[in-house]
């Protein structure tokens, strides 16, 4: 997805609540930027992906977590 | 602005004054009851906040108001913002809702909580027993570690608290005695009554009066014949006796105490195994200082008083049976019929209490006078106010 277009479609989902979609597109967010090499930035999105799983409970909290620490920026 | 604009010289200044507790701390023979301010000042219901409600055990809502893991339920009591929360194990915590980070209220309204307690400001995580699992962002973008957020030591603020018959207790500053200590009295006269409690009806009614009014009016029996005459059929004035103060603890008891029955000749069923004394046997004490409790063979109530300032107060009312009411609807009726027979018991009491409010106007009263016979309850409880009143005086910073 181009990041315009992900970007609106965050928005969107924001707007909405859907914290399952926003635990999806963050997380496609990241991975978009960790296959640039932005690890700063994939770790941005990576985070929000993180939070709104721990929120709803979804189960790839663990995964996301993993990477996170992996860089140092969690637990 | 011109000097005089100051309020420092102002003649006539109004200096917040303690009140004299003097009266209240006399044997009941000569004893006054609490002065006015104490039901009216806005000062002295701050100070009754700290010392009488906040240093003791209150009655702030029940455990089946959040049955499942992941319940929330925020409280406000007297202005403090509290979060119930029923964790994965179905422990029962209570904490301060407010947010670690920069004080946010974290739940806003009762909720079931999936995953974690996601603080609506900047997202800081909060598993249900109160630990702070994840703070984002906080040692920059994408970066959610510091060395300086130790989040061991940031978990939500737990709130000492206990459930003792369903209604769930707290002691806000934390000093009081242990609860099995401070309620020892009750406990061991109620012992008998320990069994399982299945809830069935509740209603909360608002009335104008300080919460301690209402206190006051549910210990004695005195004012029985008077404003409930319907309740003389069956419960007369002789027949009641005082249930005796042992620490934060008083009220009244009746000897002839009679089950409801239906139009058809149904009854509930008795708690099981209750000792003799209970046939006929039924007692109204409250713990101090804000939960009334009303002990029959057939059924179980408590009432909350719940104070919302000076002059006003709610009454939650809560009523329980030693029967799950979902396997027995054909007693739904009866039950019906035993909480209107307490909303209108509760609500003829409305008046009395309402017009004692605005009695504390009236610049003249002294507190009162207590009969030495018949008020015995009413007065431990004034007389235990004021000791805590006066506790806070001494030692409270
Ligand atoms: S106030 Fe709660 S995260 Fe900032
Ligand atoms: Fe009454």
């Amino acid at each position: 997805m181009e990041l315009k277009a992900l970007d609106e479609t965050l928005l969107a989902a924001h707007a909405a609540q859907d914290k399952s979609m926003l635990v999806s597109l963050y997380h496609q967010a990241g991975d978009h930027m960790l296959d640039l090499g932005n690890i700063d930035a994939a770790c941005f999105y990576l985070t929000h992906a993180y939070i709104f799983a721990l929120d709803t409970n979804d189960p790839s909290a663990g995964a996301i977590h993993r990477i996170l620490a992996s860089h140092g920026r969690e637990e | 602005m011109p000097d005089d604009q100051f309020p420092e010289d102002m003649p006539g200044q109004m200096i917040p004054q303690s009140s004299d507790l003097s009266g209240v701390l006399q044997p009941v023979e000569t004893a006054r009851g609490l002065p006015n301010a104490h039901y009216t000042d806005p000062d002295i219901y701050d100070e009754e906040r700290k010392s009488v409600m906040f240093a003791n055990w209150a009655g702030i809502g029940f455990a089946f108001d959040t049955p499942n893991a992941g319940d929330a339920m925020p409280v406000e009591f007297m202005g403090m913002p509290l979060l119930v929360v029923r964790d994965g194990d179905g422990g029962l915590g209570v904490f301060q809702n407010t947010c670690r980070h920069r004080g946010m209220i974290l739940v806003e309204q009762k909720t079931n909580v999936r995953g974690t307690i996601r603080c609506p400001y900047h997202s800081w995580c909060y598993g249900l027993k109160g630990e702070l699992r994840s703070t984002p962002h906080v040692g920059g973008p994408g970066q959610n570690l510091h060395e300086n957020i130790k989040r061991n030591e940031l978990g939500l603020t737990e709130i000492r608290s206990y459930v003792w018959r369903d209604i769930i207790y707290v002691n806000i500053d934390g000093t009081a005695a242990p609860f099995p200590d401070y309620a020892a009295g009750a406990m061991a006269r109620m012992k008998d009554h320990d069994k399982p409690l299945y809830h069935g009806d509740g209603f909360s009614f608002e009335v104008k009066c300080n919460w301690k009014l209402a206190v006051e009016n549910y210990c004695e029996s005195y004012h029985l014949p008077w404003i409930h005459p319907g309740l003389n059929s069956y419960s007369r004035l002789e027949d009641h006796y005082h249930v005796k103060n042992d620490g934060a603890f008083a009220g009244q008891g009746t000897k002839v105490f009679q089950g409801m029955q239906g139009d058809n000749g149904e009854v509930f069923p008795d708690f099981n195994g209750l000792p003799e004394f209970w046939d006929k046997g039924a007692e109204y004490p409250v713990v101090f200082p804000n939960v009334m409790l009303g002990f029959q063979r057939d059924h179980f109530f408590t009432v909350l008083v719940l104070p919302q300032g000076p002059e006003k107060s709610i009454e939650r009312v809560e009523i329980f049976y030693g029967f799950d009411p979902a396997e027995r609807p054909d007693l739904d009726d009866l039950r019906a019929k035993n909480t209107a027979q307490w909303k209108s018991v509760l609500k003829e009491d409305l008046f009395v209490v309402e017009g004692m409010q605005r009695g504390r106007h009236a610049v003249h009263f002294d507190g009162g006078k207590f009969s030495p016979v018949m008020d015995n309850p009413t007065y431990d409880f004034h007389h235990w106010v004021a000791k805590q009143v006066e506790k806070g005086r001494t030692f409270g910073g």
